[in-house]
């Protein structure tokens, strides 16, 4: 259906998808969209909310594409749509616990060894009991290799704030997780 | 367990490493695929979409990579000599060096001690940052509103001593005075920490994320008031100005809590009140190094939890704002999540250009505070 991948780098697909083209847009979306994921279900730790927010997401990106300033990372300016589609999904949806018993998911379409299902429920679990805030911070830096500058621009904050949230993020896990993860 | 974080010190990296434990344990969460249908989904609504309008080249960039009215070197100094709101400025020669008696808050009105935000100029005299009393200098104290709809004064020599307090700070980090910043905290911050030890590990990340302060001037210091009583003022120090990062340089605009007691002030980096939402600006529409586009009518929102006290409100170098009290803000619980939102825009709507919106809350028992400050770009 959509475009076939593209060689071209992501600075002039940007330019084509901004000037109409939409193919060279979807192969956009399909070049990030794992990290996307990534992002998307660590925040809603529910697979079906991570695709209404990626939905809601992918289509602010399109509209927002005339804002887009050229020269800018459009992953970096990816993530701060998909952290801001996510929270509204959350919002709209109340903040509602993880349900660790729902299935997980994994690429692979395989559960993994049951060591491995209970520590990721414990992680889901503890990421879901941190505040949103911290919740992304952690994950960009932590999950996704962000430094506190990139975190910083993609959140829209100050560096100051992720460093704080960061703080508190990974003091609240390394807690909650105690002994569980080695 | 180990702990990776980076501890500080001479010739440390100054790029923090993600947290090895913490990597660890988020690598075990395996990330599911979209359902079957996600991609078509997607198609549908994106043919649904209007065509896009091809965009102008925008000379945007430009635009944005000075600071613009209301928040800059140029715009604080034009504030400074066409105020007209009676808000304290500290001379360039008192500052950093000011302790003035803090006088008369109590004149204030009856919901909220009212008094305006305090705007320093950059300028740093590194010699003294500690107290010494200045009584020359005059206390000023602007005349609250009678309907509390505003915070507001510190004297100049309070927001003198709370800018000295953070800028101080700052230098203690980027040093590596574990000490000295240790000793500058308040007890809320202290304890967050529980130990000299265990701040001293995490210090690291503060001195990424503020020590760059250290070594430039900020255009402009902010000094916004929070409230104020016997126990003391909860203030908020915005540093705003260019900060050099990696190589290249960054506008940025942090906010750092401060308390005032006694003549003391002690930063509060943090004694969080709760997490703070911030919706518009919204992060996601515009490029991290740039304010954040809004449009001229459009409100800032932002969320803060319930049961937190009504968040103040500062534009740029205007007066504090009490968030559902003041003209032009709302505040509301939230309906399908605990939280209230706070609205704001102001009569006539946004200036075009650059502003900075300072955003502060205090815990239900007035005695913790979360602060942050944001760029956008009215337009």
């Amino acid at each position: 259906m959509l475009l076939s991948p593209s060689t071209l780098p992501d600075v002039e697909l940007v330019e084509l998808a901004r000037s109409g083209d939409r193919p060279a847009f979807d192969e956009l979306l399909r070049r990030h969209d794992d990290r996307m994921r990534g992002l998307a279900f660590r925040l809603m730790a529910d697979r079906h909310r991570m695709d209404d927010a990626l939905q809601e997401a992918y289509l602010k990106a399109y509209r927002a594409l005339p804002r887009f300033r050229p020269g800018s990372d459009f992953g970096t300016w990816l993530y701060r749509i998909t952290y801001n589609a996510c929270i509204d999904e959350l919002r709209k949806r109340k903040r509602s616990p993880v349900t660790t018993g729902d299935p997980v998911d994994p690429v692979s379409g395989r559960p993994g060894p049951e060591r491995v299902v209970s520590a990721a429920e414990t992680v889901r679990g503890a990421l879901a009991d941190l505040p949103v805030d911290q919740r992304v911070t952690v994950v960009l830096v932590d999950g996704e290799g962000f430094d506190h500058r990139e975190a910083a621009k993609i959140l829209g904050v100050a560096p100051g704030t992720i460093a704080s949230r960061l703080h508190r993020a990974r003091a609240a896990l390394r807690r909650i997780l105690g002994e569980e993860v080695r | 367990m180990t702990d990776e974080r980076v501890t500080p010190g001479p010739g440390h990296d100054p790029d923090i490493e993600p947290d090895g434990v913490v990597r660890t344990a988020l690598q075990l969460l395996p990330i599911p695929a979209h359902d079957d249908d996600f991609w078509s989904r997607l198609e549908t609504a994106l043919d649904a979409e209007p065509p896009l309008e091809v965009p102008v080249e925008p000379g945007r960039r430009v635009l944005v990579a000075e600071p613009g009215p209301g928040v800059g070197r140029s715009a604080a100094r034009s504030h400074r000599a066409d105020d007209a709101s009676g808000l304290a400025v500290v001379p360039p020669a008192f500052r950093r060096t000011s302790n003035i008696v803090l006088a008369a808050m109590a004149a204030a009105a009856a919901v909220v001690v009212a008094v305006a935000g305090t705007t320093l100029m950059d300028g740093r005299d590194s010699t003294s940052s500690g107290p010494s009393a200045t009584p020359a200098l005059e206390t000023l104290v602007q005349d609250a509103q009678d309907d509390g709809s505003t915070v507001a004064t510190l004297s100049k020599g309070t927001a003198g001593d709370s800018s000295d307090a953070v800028l101080a700070w700052v230098d203690d980090l980027d040093r590596g005075d574990a000490d000295a910043a240790w000793s500058s905290m308040g007890t809320t911050s202290q304890a967050y920490f529980g130990t000299q030890s265990e701040f001293e590990a995490g210090m690291g990340d503060l001195t990424e994320a503020y020590g760059a302060w250290s070594s430039v001037d900020p255009d402009t210091v902010l000094v916004t008031p929070v409230t104020s009583d016997d126990d003391g003022t909860i203030a908020v120090v915005t540093l705003l100005g260019t900060v050099p990062e990696d190589g290249s340089s960054q506008y940025r605009a942090d906010a750092i809590p401060v308390r005032i007691v006694d003549h003391e002030v002690v930063v509060e980096p943090f004694a969080s009140a709760g997490d703070l939402e911030v919706v518009v600006p919204e992060a996601g529409a515009d490029d991290g190094d740039a304010p954040v586009p809004v449009g001229l009518q459009e409100e800032l929102v932002f969320v803060v939890p319930s049961g937190a006290e009504p968040p103040v409100l500062r534009l740029d170098t205007g007066d504090t704002l009490v968030c559902g009290q003041a003209d032009g803000t709302e505040l509301t619980e939230l309906d399908q999540a605990p939280g209230q939102r706070c609205a704001y825009l102001p009569e006539g709507g946004f200036e075009p250009g650059s502003h900075t919106i300072t955003v502060a809350f205090l815990a239900p028992d007035g005695d913790a505070v979360t602060a942050e400050s944001i760029r956008f770009e009215a337009a």
